[in-house]
């Protein structure tokens, strides 16, 4: 009965998805000429980011112990975890602020859905990805010597999950961020704050970057390291991978949970402005 | 019954009104009852008007009933959920209409927002087309339904968002000023859907409307709150007996004359250039008007029920 109800609730979930993602995309191309603007934005940020690197390495020989090779590796997990939560995350959480703050979650909350899960897959922006992601990640891939690698297969499938795991936490954490607004009707600024900080410290510097105790903080209640930081770092085989494995998941399956609490515990608040 | 409440009450917190500082980064928050201790029932295929002043707490009622807000305290009971649980069954039982409010995305065309209701309501390809089908001839919106709902005028995207909120077929249809802001072609089309659906499908509506013609062409039944409070919960045709012991008397005149002629046959309800509106008594009616169309320069009389909204107005008085 359990697994019936679970597939149901999958199948239900994944129909949602197909129909929140074409409903996207045709809202998307309702307006292409808007597109120009986000694909030259990302790819000049890409260039600016590999021709720095390229400055910074011409003068020393490692990073916080990576060389030029591996901080490429690590540019590209960070640009992939970026636009994943930015795509999906943080747009789907900058539509969330306002529609509470309006009133206008009245009429989502009022359909027989999942409301977060409906909420968190409402823009999953495929032509922004096909166009903003795909071209300047295709730059870095080419700038990597993938022969001076040894990745595994193993190692590949485990950075894999902790890099799901990672998102998973970026994800709690920013929604955490975004809850305000139930309460006091605005938190643009704090969601800000914590994409901010998930930006700054998560994408810029490797884990190997850190301090032990930075990494703690770091990696369990501001999870910023984990997608970025983590990943590569067993991708390169810098750090032991059953360890930050274990120590992602428990981080991810804390996060799912701190998540549905804080959910239910917002929507008890939630005062929908008035008409 | 399909809606029972008891007791029911809801509170919000508001700013407390501070220093400037004080105020940007340690506000203070008080209560304020939004809801005051109201019951009532309603029966399936009912169809019932909730009247108010401006925050007398009749969306707010809504919003609990259709689940969106958390009540403080007091029984909610609908079609045997409680409602802020928001359990899918429930949630495919009712629909929710805002007047000022969109349920429809705005960049897509109403069929393309349909099309993504059928897949969360689960209704058949079969029931989907019909149902259009019927909704659409209705409300003579055929020629709408491929047009960008950005595109649409008010009156237009109102028809749209009330296609879409019964497409499931919901037992329970609430309506927060669904024509607010329409012409009176809208308006009449709207009102008249509406009667169409509660009778064939036997919808449960539950309006609510500062329009008295909404509330006298959709309702039969009509429940007053005031301040939190219920002043009133009856029949429209009891709420109507009660006030039929007044008429109203428009004089159409040729002339002007002073308002102290006039006075002598009624209360003075309006004035308006060459013309009068006095309350009379349905007893004295005929010798009144007798007199009148005797003595004034009259061009035409014109004899009115006290209009709803003056009714409604004059309960929130009480």
């Amino acid at each position: 009965m359990k697994l019936l109800e679970f597939k149901e609730s999958l199948k239900e979930r994944l129909v949602l998805l197909k129909a929140n993602t074409i409903y996207t995309a045709q809202r998307e191309l309702a307006y292409a000429g808007n597109n120009w603007a986000s694909i030259l934005s990302t790819t000049f940020y890409t260039f600016s980011v590999l021709i720095f690197i390229k400055v910074i390495y011409s003068n020393v020989q490692t990073v916080a112990g990576y060389s030029y090779n591996e901080m490429l590796i690590f540019f590209f997990v960070s640009q992939m975890t970026y636009y994943s939560n930015y795509l999906v995350t943080v747009r789907n959480l900058n539509d969330l602020i306002p529609d509470v703050n309006k009133g206008n979650l009245d009429m989502i909350l009022i359909k027989p859905v999942p409301s977060l899960y409906f909420l968190m897959t409402r823009s999953i922006s495929l032509v922004s990805i096909a166009t903003d992601a795909i071209p300047p990640t295709l730059a870095i891939i080419f700038s990597i010597n993938w022969h001076a690698l040894s990745i595994t297969f193993s190692t590949l499938i485990i950075s894999v999950f902790i890099w799901i795991f990672g998102l998973i936490a970026l994800h709690t954490f920013q929604l955490l961020s975004a809850l305000p607004v139930f309460w006091f009707g605005e938190s643009a600024n704090i969601l800000d704050l914590a994409s901010g900080t998930a930006s700054a410290s998560g994408t810029m510097i490797p884990l190997e970057g850190y301090g032990k105790n930075l990494q703690k903080l770091l990696g369990t209640v501001i999870p910023m390291l984990i997608a970025s930081g983590f990943t590569t770092s067993i991708l390169l085989g810098k750090s032991n991978p059953i360890v930050l494995f274990v120590w992602a998941l428990v981080v991810a399956i804390v996060a799912i949970y701190v998540k549905n609490v804080a959910w239910k515990f917002a929507l008890k608040h939630y005062t929908s402005a008035s008409s | 019954m399909v809606v029972k409440i008891e007791n029911l009450t809801k509170e919000y917190s508001v700013k407390v009104k501070s220093g400037f500082w004080k105020n940007a980064f340690f506000p203070k928050y008080k209560s304020v009852s939004a809801v005051n201790n109201i019951s009532f029932a309603i029966n399936k295929g009912e169809s019932v008007a909730l009247l108010g002043p401006n925050g007398a707490g009749k969306t707010t009622t809504m919003k609990v009933l259709s689940g969106l807000l958390y009540p403080t305290g007091g029984k909610v009971d609908v079609l045997g959920y409680f409602p802020f649980d928001r359990e899918r069954d429930f949630l495919k039982r009712i629909g929710l209409v805002m007047g000022n409010k969109s349920g429809l995305a705005w960049d897509l065309t109403p069929n393309q927002n349909y099309v993504l209701a059928k897949k969360i309501y689960k209704i058949t390809e079969n029931d989907f087309q019909a149902r259009i089908r019927e909704f659409v001839g209705l409300l003579d919106v055929e020629d709408l339904l491929d047009r960008q709902v950005r595109k649409l005028s008010l009156g237009e995207r109102m028809k749209m968002e009330l296609i879409g909120s019964i497409l499931h077929n919901p037992e329970i249809l609430f309506l927060d000023e669904p024509t607010i802001g329409l012409d009176i072609i809208s308006k009449q089309k709207i009102r008249k859907f509406l009667r169409e659906i509660q009778k064939k499908h036997q919808v449960t509506l539950l309006l609510t409307s500062h329009d008295m013609d909404d509330v006298e062409k959709v309702s039969d039944r009509v429940i007053v709150i005031n301040h939190g409070e219920i002043i009133f919960d009856n029949s429209m045709a009891e709420l109507l007996r009660k006030y039929k012991s007044k008429k109203y008397l428009t004089i159409i005149l040729t002339e002007d004359i002073s308002s102290n002629e006039i006075r002598k046959y009624g209360k003075i309800i309006e004035r308006k250039p060459l013309s009068y509106t006095i309350e009379v008594s349905p007893t004295d009616q005929s010798k009144i008007i007798a007199e009148i169309t005797e003595k004034l320069p009259i061009d035409d009389i014109d004899i009115i029920h006290v209009p709803l909204e003056e009714i409604v107005s004059d309960l929130f008085k009480k």
